[in-house]
């Protein structure tokens, strides 16, 4: 092909009319000039003009051989079938409407859950060459730790000991109060300098902080995010260079982020250089909590970087007695920001390509029913000389046009389920927001719409251009038969659209009961009536050298909160339970029983609480006593335990009076020790509390122990929490507390913002969130599966009583009975159905155990499941094929003889 | 195979595919002609040995064009008639030189096969 071919290939489409002037006119001429010719050779006219055109044969016949040397008579034909075929369809307006209204649903639905998939789990992240990023971390498998964050000197050893990498940043995040007439929490990160060249991502506005702003006392630079430079600071360029207040301190406002910029999520909105002061108890070997960024060098792969890291953990665990146990591991950075959820996506892409697939057969059945009443105007058109590929094409490019029809409304549909996705999808899908329709997701819609019509549209046609013509014309003059391999493949495909719901009832079936017994969970408290808030008091006005004063603040506060009308108590604790948020673990030693290596002592999730927090969440008491006002500094060291803590350290025995303490045993770790003779203080086990779920309600309790924040001294070299979640246990509804929460919190500190606030009942129901999203999609899947499958049914019912018709009037006229008549066509049904059934159920038992990881408290296989979808299978099966057969039961057997 | 009619008594021949385009580039090496023309000197020249089938003839002209052998301008023909003039193109020329070697290579090849075997 040429571009000369092209032109002409061009013009003949688009100047058809006039090519085809041309060509006519070009033979005519030819003609004219052979009449003269033999005029001039002495012929009458008349005669001249016969000769000419027997020399000249059949013109159109030539002009079709010309127009075939255009190469688009293709296109040409194509045109004229799907001229036809749009004919076609708009005569049988109620099989274009279904047969469209399926397609859509499917390609719709389809098109929407990629759109998820692909903006959440394959689309690169916006930072440069993001498939070079890294994600390291620490791991102490061992504790059963499967991932935390980094130690800052061992980042520092990881950074340089490395051979993988360029570059290596850490940033962690930080809770931030803005001060102000509306003072106000927000979360920030503090990260190395290197974070933003790592990222290849510059300021919008201004610059990103230097290497030497991570210097403590240089460090007061803050750069704020797009979305809260707008918002609080007016979105004018004057911003920069102004002072902010940030937890107490005058920060200086460098710069701004493009307004696309999230790192490492949408929840961070200011970014600050990470700083320690040069005794910062937080720079020890001994607190992970550094996240860790690394950008790969060129040719090193993902493997090559992870080895390479754990052997950098190796080097550190035997050189520091601290790293004991600590194992460093890599991956690329997407998968750690996404793998979490890339197991629910993708099942839930298999499940609609199910539905996908159902819809296909759906549309297949409908065509087949449709070529029966064709088949006599196709064995005309053969008879007539059409080749078969030429009616194949024919049928196909009526399945084409269906195709696009659905292709186009399944986009519109795709498009407004991608934003009830946007808005239904539980938050701790990362990078949702981001989701929507784009090339990408159009492209794979148009794959999928060719893939499906080849699906719903070949076997049709093949099947109808491969009847016999001679037995079409006899068949078709008088019955609508179909052969018996027709009926039989019908047959097949409601069996397999059977099998496929069946898979998708049982798989919404598994995640139906995952969200009941995540329901039936105990959370160790009792939820309603409890409104919670998160206050944290910054460093430099409740410095750690005064822990005292951060405890002060939060006895006041729970006082203010007890007094206002309503309150029936309020309590605090440094772990929001069920959110997960806040708590850290420690190492736990029981004095009569201490671990002669660091490496076997054990772990314990450490809070400090008041009084009344048992009281607020209404935690059962289950030995002993639990803090009261009196267990201040000075005092006794007393804990508390819950259960889980007593069944692992004190199985057999009374754990009241016993003694303990939060550190590995003093000689363990001598060489650190502030002086040879220092001791940890001994704490006081006064009583044992109820398991309460730390993390969502999937994670089985932990051991926890508990101290009383106003014992602060406890708490070796740390100082005195000052973060603090609050619980507050009202009469009424918790949400009309706010106000008066918030002003309780301002009456004591003006500055001092309130965040997070939400009733316990609210947090229970978003700890569930992702469960009840899946099993809605899984749900409206497994429902739209049902409702295909029932029309297909009904459809192929339908049909056989069509075709049974004269049968059952027979039969009728015989003395059949109508009860007989339903019988005969319910039993066809329930036979299929049953078939699909038996099949469903294998390849379910085969699939659902992919499902595992969505599941709670079920198994995958499990039976009462499986029985109850094979029931609601039977009963949409029996539902749909009684219909067809009860309509068979009143036919008027003299009606349909006489007719015949 | 492509085929063209001889003078009617005689049975026809059939050529190598091809042939036809060698002789069309041919004629219109002295200058643009019209379908007709073109048919009617193959026939002159060849002394009613080959009677080229229009048939065969447009679908030829067409093809060819649409290689860009030849090009196509409507004109006005010797009786003053609108008429359709094909024209030789350069590549037209080349393409001719080319299948000339080739087919005076197979006469020759043929001619001395049929004389000395």
């Amino acid at each position: 092909m040429n571009w000369n071919d092209i032109r002409l290939r061009l013009k003949a489409l688009v100047f058809h009319r006039l090519a085809e002037r041309d060509l006519d006119e070009e033979l005519q001429i030819h003609i004219d000039l052979q009449i003269e010719q033999n005029i001039r050779g002495g012929m009458p006219r008349e005669e001249a003009r016969r000769a000419a055109l027997k020399v000249f044969g059949g013109a159109a016949h030539v002009a079709e051989e010309c127009r075939d040397q255009r190469g688009t008579r293709w296109i040409d034909e194509t045109a004229r079938d799907l001229r036809y075929a749009c004919r076609q369809l708009m005569q049988q307006k109620s099989f274009l409407a279904l047969a469209t209204l399926t397609l859509t649903l499917g390609i719709g639905a389809t098109t929407a859950i990629f759109s998820a998939v692909d903006g959440v789990l394959l689309r690169p992240l916006p930072y440069r060459n993001p498939d070079r990023l890294a994600s390291v971390w620490c791991a102490e498998p061992a504790q059963g730790i499967p991932r935390m964050g980094f130690a800052l000197p061992d980042l520092r050893e990881a950074t340089v000991r490395n051979h993988s990498f360029d570059a290596v940043a850490g940033y962690f995040f930080t809770d931030v109060n803005i001060s102000g007439s509306t003072p106000e929490k927000v979360t920030g990160v503090k990260a190395a300098s290197g974070l933003f060249p790592l990222l290849g991502v510059h300021a919008a506005l201004g610059r990103t902080f230097s290497a030497s702003e991570e210097s403590f006392g240089k460090h007061r630079v803050v750069v704020l995010s797009d979305a809260l430079w707008r918002r609080r600071f007016g979105g004018v360029a004057g911003a920069i260079g102004e002072t902010v207040r940030l937890n107490g301190e005058l920060y200086n406002i460098i710069g701004v982020m493009p307004s696309d910029f999230r790192f490492p999520n949408q929840e961070a909105l200011l970014w600050m250089p990470m700083s320690f002061a040069p005794k910062d108890i937080m720079a020890t070997r001994d607190n992970h909590f550094i996240h860790a960024i690394a950008r790969m060098k060129p040719g090193v792969s993902v493997a090559q970087s992870r080895a390479d890291v754990q052997e950098v953990g190796r080097q550190l665990r035997s050189e520091f007695s601290e790293n004991a146990g600590i194992v460093l591991d890599a991956s690329d950075y997407l998968s750690s920001v996404v793998g979490d959820v890339r197991p629910a996506l993708l099942i839930l892409l298999a499940a609609v390509a199910v539905v996908l697939l159902i819809a296909c057969v759906n549309v297949a059945n409908l065509l087949l029913s449709r070529a029966s009443g064709r088949r006599r105007e196709l064995s005309v058109r053969a008879a007539l000389g059409a080749s078969r590929s030429r009616l194949i094409r024919q049928l196909l490019s009526e399945s084409m046009l269906l195709g696009a029809l659905g292709a186009c409304l399944g986009v519109g549909l795709g498009a407004w389920l991608v934003q009830l996705i946007r808005t239904m999808g539980p938050p701790s899908i990362p990078r949702l927001q981001s989701i929507g329709m784009d090339i990408r997701v159009l492209l794979f819609t148009g794959g999928v719409t060719l893939g499906s019509v080849l699906m719903f549209g070949l076997a049709p046609a093949l099947d109808l251009a491969r009847t016999q013509i001679g037995d079409a014309m006899k068949e078709g003059g008088r019955s609508l038969t179909a052969g018996a391999r027709t009926t039989r493949f019908r047959d097949a495909l409601v069996v397999a659209e059977v099998t496929l719901s069946l898979v998708l009832v049982i798989g919404a079936g598994l995640l139906l009961k995952t969200l009941q017994r995540l329901h039936d969970v105990d959370p160790g408290f009792q939820p309603d009536h409890v409104l919670t808030m998160s206050v944290a008091l910054p460093e430099a006005t409740y410095p750690s050298s005064e822990p005292a004063k951060a405890a002060r603040f939060y006895d006041a506060l729970i006082q203010r909160l007890e007094q206002i009308p309503g309150v029936k108590a309020a309590g605090a604790s440094s772990a929001m339970p069920i959110a997960g948020w806040g708590g850290w673990g420690k190492y736990l030693t029981v004095e009569e029983r201490p671990a002669s290596r660091l490496a076997d002592v054990p772990l314990i999730q450490y809070r400090e609480v008041t009084p009344h927090y048992l009281r607020a969440l209404q935690i059962p008491l289950r030995a002993g006593r639990f803090f009261t006002v009196d267990d201040v500094g000075g005092q006794p060291l007393v804990a508390v335990i819950n259960e889980s803590a007593r069944r692992r350290f004190f199985p057999n025995e009374n754990p009241i009076g016993k003694r303990v303490f939060p550190g590995p045993p003093e000689s363990t770790i001598r060489s650190l020790l502030p002086s040879p003779d220092f001791r940890i203080p001994r704490l006081t086990i006064a009583g044992v509390i109820g398991d309460v779920r730390r993390s969502g309600l999937r994670s089985a309790p932990e051991p926890e122990l508990f101290v009383a924040h106003l014992q602060g001294t406890v708490k070796d070299n740390e100082s005195s929490s000052t973060k603090m979640f609050l619980m507050v246990r009202t009469e009424g509804d918790p949400l009309l507390m706010v106000s008066a929460a918030r002003a309780a919190v301002q009456s004591l500190d003006p500055d001092q913002p309130v965040a997070d606030f939400a009733t316990m009942r609210q947090r229970l129901d978003e700890s569930i969130a992702p469960e009840r999203f899946q099993l809605f999609l899984f749900g409206v899947f497994a429902g739209l599966a049902l409702l295909l499958a029932s029309v297909g049914i009904y459809g192929v019912m339908s049909y056989s009583v069509r075709l049974r018709l004269h049968e059952i009037g027979i039969r009728m006229a015989l003395g059949a009975r109508a009860p007989d008549v339903v019988m005969i066509i319910l039993g066809k049904g329930v036979r299929l159905g049953a078939a699909g059934v038996a099949i469903g159920v294998m390849v379910a038992w085969g699939v659902t155990r992919f499902m595992s990881t969505l599941l709670f408290g079920v198994r995958a296989n499990d039976g009462l499941t499986f029985a109850g979808a094979v029931l609601v299978l039977m009963a949409v099966i029996a539902g749909a094929s009684f219909v067809p057969s009860w309509l068979a039961a009143r036919t008027d057997p003299l009606r349909v003889l006489r007719e015949e | 195979m492509l085929t063209f009619d001889t003078m009617p008594q005689e049975s026809r021949i059939d050529l190598l595919q091809g042939t036809l385009d060698l002789l069309i580039l041919r004629t219109l090496v002295p200058g643009p002609s019209h379908g007709w023309a073109i048919s009617d000197r193959i026939q002159q020249i060849s002394r009613d040995v080959l009677q080229v089938n229009q048939g065969s003839l447009y679908p030829a002209l067409h093809r060819l064009e649409h290689q860009g052998r030849i090009r196509a301008e409507w004109g006005v023909s010797e009786l003053g008639r609108r008429a359709r003039f094909y024209r030789l193109t350069a590549s037209g020329r080349k393409q001719l030189e080319r299948e000339t070697d080739a087919w005076a290579r197979l006469s020759t090849a043929i001619g001395r096969v049929l004389e000395l075997a």
